[in-house]
């Protein structure tokens, strides 16, 4: 079976088979073959792989579309996709999504109590400046502008509670 | 070693990693134990390990383990004549350890009259002088306002520390560096000081920079006896948040040791200190110290001190409130060996430690010689953002400092926390870091000190590997066959395509002859 697999920047194609003795191959895009053992160590997420007989501990976790994870390997998250064959052409099909507006959005980095909104609509803001306060595990974290601009959209108010990723500001 | 004659049951007022703390001692000294929990702890291991477990209320702090009334009430109910703080919350709050006197209970800490002294700093200070411990530049007072602080700044020279009095924990704490920068700090100290504390007086100090800070952990019981138990060092620290402890220090030789030891003695003394308590002091490299504030409770790193004493801290905490002597003097106290502790927080050191959140779907702890875990998770645990990010201690001793650091570096490659992002990999590289190795580090070098930065670039890229074992994991899938019911991308059990959708499959199909 050949599978495309999406890492950080790079994607590669690997092959996997097993032999005729039921061991298990990985084929890399290099050409290397390298012989593989992956048994669930315990539950359904954390696995023991063996490869070349190195010995590695693997925490997966399955992500919101089929064949998307979050691997854990030695304390680093990575997130993986893996298609097959078919899901990868399937997928080129796509149309490419193209969000480049110049707005810039400022989120709340964590849940949060939002304690300053400093900027109001229309305000020119330099790069740097402070926009709102966000008070979390009872430390208040500044928010800074990320770029020069004006603010188009104030979306909270001083005293609301937000969720992380809530967009508090836009900037333009 | 002597049980309790007092003490019958014990309130734990607190949650985490210090309820179970001190749930253990109590166990050990033979008494019950009386768990107090909020709506968002209901599955915590201080419920689960408590011989009774009583619900205050809604998760924010001041809805639970804030509430003194519910948690007095709590205690006439179960009939606990005994209340353990543990450290934050209301551990140094003097009107409950008053409020615990008038209903009858013994509050396991020092009296009201010496939290209360200690706890608003500008009188810690005054009681400092008085014992003769030295102070550092600065005004024993508050200042009224900005202008006010500004002017003291201006005397004593930049950069200072303006400090919250009721401050503590490294809350409340802001340092100024130039005159423009006070009216904004000023504000925000206070803001954060009575949001945190109640209280928003402030008060100015100058910063020394390029100092250790070190702590001599104190013990003192009810029939005037004081000793101290050495040294912790505590300069690693982020945002005034102690990120790994040590004791003994590198900076100490026992000379300094009994001086530093001593003084702190007097203090305790001069302020009629009873139980565990800790006094922190500034070092400077030509070997001044200064007092910078006295903890009147357990602190959070007082493991390392029990792993090189073995002396079992929270233990003679409950033997002093039961009344008893110390069964130990000053020189029987020996240190031996090294002893570190890495907080374990889920913080995430590669997004500016920015705290992550979430559940945490495995665990894998460290065992093995040398190895003691603290720690309040389990498979299944809840980080949520109303309380502190420290999920766990873990601490290594060694028969010297090379010794503790392997072992910790064996440890924390041990420990696996799976599901949210923690700081263990930022203590893999601070272990292995040429100034920590060396001894070399102040409590400002992990916001100064290149070699202490987070750096994700130094760490061994695995992804080539995460690639594969998640190509393995849809192959492995796929191998077990359609219908069987393993996992599937989006964690529900994996179903036959041509079951999924007769019409998707055919316009997928469609799709693909198109090509």
């Amino acid at each position: 079976m050949f599978y495309y697999t999406e890492i950080s920047d790079g994607t590669f194609k690997v092959e996997i088979y097993d032999d005729p003795t039921g061991a298990t191959h990985i084929r890399m895009p290099d050409g290397r073959e390298r012989l593989v053992d992956f048994d669930v160590a315990l539950g359904e997420d954390l696995f023991s792989l063996l490869i070349d007989n190195q010995s590695h501990e693997v925490h997966l976790e399955p992500g919101e579309t089929r064949g998307d994870y979050e691997v854990t390997l030695d304390g680093q998250i990575y997130q993986v996709k893996v298609q097959t064959e078919r899901q990868h052409r399937l997928a080129s099909l796509a149309p490419r999504q193209n969000l480049h507006t110049g707005e810039i959005q400022v989120k709340a980095p964590m849940p949060g109590l939002v304690t300053i909104i400093a900027v109001e609509i229309g305000q020119t803001v330099e790069q740097g400046q402070r926009i709102a306060v966000l008070e979390a595990m009872k430390m208040e974290n500044e928010l800074r502008a990320p770029k020069a601009g004006t603010i188009k959209a104030v979306n909270v108010q001083a005293g609301q509670t937000v969720e992380q990723n809530k967009v508090l500001v836009i900037l333009e | 070693m002597s049980k309790l004659n007092r003490i019958k049951k014990v309130l734990i007022a607190n949650r985490g990693e210090i309820a179970l703390r001190v749930i253990r001692a109590c166990r050990d000294l033979g008494v019950a134990t009386v768990a107090v929990y909020s709506e968002a702890d209901r599955h915590s291991l201080h419920v689960r390990q408590a011989d009774e477990a009583y619900l205050l209320g809604p998760a924010p702090a001041k809805d639970s383990y804030l509430r003194m009334d519910k948690i007095l009430e709590i205690a006439k109910k179960s009939g606990a004549n005994a209340l353990h703080p543990g450290y934050g919350f209301l551990s140094e709050r003097a009107e409950f350890a008053r409020a615990c006197q008038k209903a009858g209970i013994i509050f396991i800490g020092p009296p009201p009259e010496a939290i209360e002294a200690m706890g608003d700093k500008v009188r810690a200070k005054q009681v400092a002088r008085a014992a003769g411990v030295p102070l550092v530049p600065g005004i024993d007072r508050e200042a009224a306002d900005w202008q006010e602080a500004a002017a003291v700044a201006a005397q004593i020279g930049y950069p200072v520390l303006i400090k919250a009095s009721a401050g503590g924990g490294g809350k409340g704490m802001r340092i100024v560096r130039q005159p423009d920068e006070i009216e904004a700090a000023f504000g925000s100290t206070t803001r954060e000081a009575i949001g945190a504390f109640g209280y928003g007086g402030v008060y100015i100090e100058k910063l020394l920079e390029h100092v250790k800070h070190i702590e001599i952990q104190l013990l003192a019981d009810t029939h005037g006896n004081v000793v101290h138990l050495g040294e912790r060092e505590c300069s690693l620290q982020r945002r005034n948040q102690k990120i790994l402890e040590e004791a003994p220090s590198s900076a100490l030789d026992e000379e300094l040791r009994q001086q530093m030891g001593a003084v702190a003695v007097a203090a305790a003394r001069q302020v009629g200190f009873v139980n565990a308590g800790t006094i922190e002091f500034l070092l400077t490299q030509d070997r001044q110290f200064y007092f910078m504030e006295m903890n009147t409770r357990l602190q959070v790193e007082h493991p390392v001190t029990e792993l090189i004493t073995n002396i079992d801290i929270v233990a003679e905490q409950l033997r002093i409130a039961d009344g008893q002597t110390l069964s130990f003097r000053q020189e029987d106290i020996i240190q031996r060996g090294w002893a570190i502790e890495c907080r374990i927080t889920s913080e995430d050191p590669f997004n500016n430690f920015l705290p992550s959140i979430g559940t945490i779907r495995r665990t894998v702890p460290p065992t093995g010689p040398g190895i003691r875990l603290d720690s309040a998770i389990y498979d299944g645990y809840e980080v949520s953002l109303f309380y502190d990010p420290m999920l766990a201690k873990l601490i290594a001793w060694g028969i010297d400092r090379e010794e503790a650091i392997s072992r910790m570096q064996r440890a924390l490659k041990e420990y696996q926390i799976f599901g949210i992002r923690t700081i263990i990999p930022f203590h893999e590289q601070l272990l292995a870091s040429e100034p920590f190795q060396k001894g070399d580090f102040y409590t400002n070098s992990l916001e100064t000190a290149p070699a202490l930065k987070p750096d994700p670039e130094a760490r061994h890229d695995q992804s080539e590997l995460a690639a594969i074992a998640a190509a393995l994991a849809v192959y492995r899938r796929a191998k077990a066959g359609p219908g069987s019911p393993k996992i599937n991308g989006n964690g529900s059990p994996a179903t036959p395509n041509s079951v999924q959708s007769e019409w998707k499959e055919y316009g997928r199909r469609e799709m693909l002859r198109r090509i």
